[in-house]
């Protein structure tokens, strides 16, 4: 019995030890998050079984997201062009800025609800979400590094190596993990708690102009900006004669068929009042501008969508309500949230007092 | 107690599948040796070739995917190699050896592709040979590059008279993605090595003569990367 034993002992410590080479994070434990749908929503695009969210991963692609380590300078981060204050897209800012000075040729589009999206960039030419962060870390006018001197860097770096070890299992960080991690905390921004999604959910009520707009919005806007994303994620003419210098043709870059010309994803309209300006490459200031883009009764280009093609009738009125309408999809639960802030940000702001909460 | 035993038990059965899987995978090996050329000619960086336009240019730069391998047994059969995906660089002599895990040597035949498959493409980022930190892979525009060919030529237009042609596009129209089947006539069972060469001259003599002059660079899925690619799809032959 007492030899029995012994054996049970033994075999245990050699397995204990083939555990502990091939499973280096077994002892520190990560906590799984369940990504919720919200209801009435429709199955995420993301396939979550190839990256199982957890909370350490998502503060790990938090952490990586704002910070300068992944560009050539050590000055521009994800969070440079997707502010959280404006919904992660760039505010006030018609392109992105990159290093050196250099400007992008777009505007940063809000990066909420990236979970649902199958495509991405106003072109559609990226098809993976783990894929997306490598097109601005190696563009020459936005990070302008190379994937093999990002994970240089990050592999010298202690603190990120025990995370990813932590999150990953794994002892050398190789582009895989980057992605899967920026991922992680990219698949934790939905935004689902506008006051349009409190009314929809019978929360809260529109106040008229509110209530007139959505209307409005309900005859007018919604074949291209559909609910609950407010886009149906396809990719349009809308007209917009092409701008001298940048000569963007949109999505035709990505097909080379000349009947994707011009042709850019329609944006979501969440969080659109406080992600201004507007338009693929920022031309618009205000939401003003844009409705009367869209009533001028300037003839429009040959490709310009059907839907589109005789602009869209809308009086000084109408603008008005649904000028109400859209300011309800601002979803402060995105934009002045501590979970999506960055962690030094939350430190300073906890050591200053708050004026507004006289305490 | 209990749950520490279930756990070496799931250990000790993930040991035990892997060593499994790997014995089913490939009983033995089959290596294949790649070699550049150009034309008859053996590959020197420093050297300089004439192509079918008469355009004279250098090689200093060739990469390609080489993937889903598979092989023809001695009654016929095709047979896939799983998980086959190799990135081949002219300059560096460890790619130009490729180990395949086969079932036996006495085989018939070889089938690959050049690049890489559209799934692959798809499914996010992969890992080895297939990182898109290799620079094989455009992420402005998803997909690999799946050959690529550098050099000087007196006749380029561009900055230092370089011709650069990445070629890529997965999808539809623009796939590029080319098989190969090399018929083996020869008893590889014996020798357990296969030479391959690679003539690097048919990127631009074949179907579409390719001109330097007119085309320096090709960065773009689209007709011109198609033709290079129907050109270079007969690049390899047994030596």
């Amino acid at each position: 019995m007492k030899r029995y034993r012994q054996h049970i002992i033994m075999i245990g410590i050699v397995l204990s030890g083939i555990a502990w080479v091939h499973a280096d994070n077994w002892w520190v434990p990560v906590h799984p998050v369940q990504f919720t749908v919200p209801k009435g929503w429709p199955a995420p695009a993301y396939d979550f079984s190839s990256n199982p969210l957890t909370k350490e991963g998502i503060n790990l692609g938090k952490q990586l997201f704002y910070d300068g380590i992944l560009s050539k300078d050590g000055m521009v981060s994800c969070g440079t062009c997707h502010q959280p204050f404006a919904g992660f897209a760039t505010y006030d800012h018609s392109v992105s800025h990159g290093i050196d000075n250099r400007f992008t040729t777009r505007n940063a589009p809000g990066i909420v609800n990236m979970a649902w999206q199958k495509n991405f960039m106003w072109d559609g030419g990226i098809v993976h979400l783990d894929l997306q962060p490598l097109a601005p870390i190696t563009a020459e006018n936005e990070m302008g590094e190379t994937l093999d001197s990002v994970l240089y860097k990050l592999n010298k770096h202690p603190e990120y190596r025990k995370k990813f070890q932590q999150v990953f299992g794994v002892k050398q960080i190789t582009t895989l993990e980057l992605g899967k991690a920026i991922s992680q905390f990219v698949l934790s921004l939905v935004s689902y708690n506008s006051k349009y999604d409190r009314v929809m959910r019978g929360e809260d009520q529109f106040i008229l102009p509110e209530k007139l707009g959505y209307e409005i919005f309900q005859q007018k806007c919604v074949s291209c900006h559909p609910p609950p994303f407010f886009t149906d994620f396809s990719f349009r003419n809308a007209g917009i004669p092409e701008d001298e210098v940048l000569h963007d043709k949109g999505r035709m870059r990505i097909t080379g068929k000349s009947a994707d010309s011009l042709k850019f994803k329609v944006p979501s309209l969440r969080n659109v009042a406080i992600s201004f300006p507007y338009g693929h490459d920022g031309r618009w200031a205000t939401l003003r501008n844009v409705f009367e883009q869209y009533r001028s009764k300037q003839p429009r280009s040959a490709g310009t969508d059907s839907l589109l093609k005789n602009g869209i009738l809308l009086s000084n009125y109408e603008i008005g309500q649904l000028t109400a309408f859209l300011y309800t999809l601002t979803d402060s639960t995105i934009s002045n949230n501590p979970a999506f802030l960055p962690e030094e940000l939350n430190r300073l702001q906890k050591q200053t007092r708050d004026i507004h909460q006289n305490k | 107690m209990l749950i520490r035993l279930a756990l070496i038990m799931i250990v000790m059965a993930g040991i035990c599948k892997q060593t499994f899987s790997q014995s089913i995978a490939g009983k033995t090996k089959l290596s294949v040796k790649i070699e550049p050329m150009v034309g008859e000619k053996k590959w020197l960086i420093d050297s300089t070739y004439v192509n079918a336009l008469g355009e004279p240019f250098s090689i200093d730069k060739c990469l390609f995917y080489l993937s889903n391998f598979e092989w023809k047994s001695t009654s016929g059969k095709w047979s896939k190699i799983p998980n086959s995906y190799y990135l081949v660089n002219i300059a560096d002599s460890s790619s130009l050896q490729i180990q395949l895990p086969l079932q036996t040597l006495a085989i018939k035949g070889l089938r690959f592709m050049i690049g890489v498959d559209s799934a692959k493409n798809v499914s996010g980022i992969q890992q080895g040979v297939l990182d898109p930190a290799r620079g094989m892979f455009w992420t402005w525009n998803t997909g690999y590059v799946m050959a690529k060919l550098e050099g000087i030529s007196a006749v380029s237009i561009m900055p230092g008279k370089k011709f650069t042609y990445h070629i890529g596009g997965f999808s539809g129209e623009q796939n590029v993605t080319k098989m190969v089947e090399l018929i083996l006539d020869i008893n590889v069972g014996k020798q357990q090595k296969l030479f391959i060469q690679a003539d690097l001259l048919k990127w631009f003599n074949g179907e579409n003569p390719l001109s330097i002059a007119a085309n320096p660079i090709c960065h773009v899925p689209g007709k011109l990367a198609k033709q290079i690619a129907n050109n270079y799809q007969f690049q390899f032959r047994i030596k």
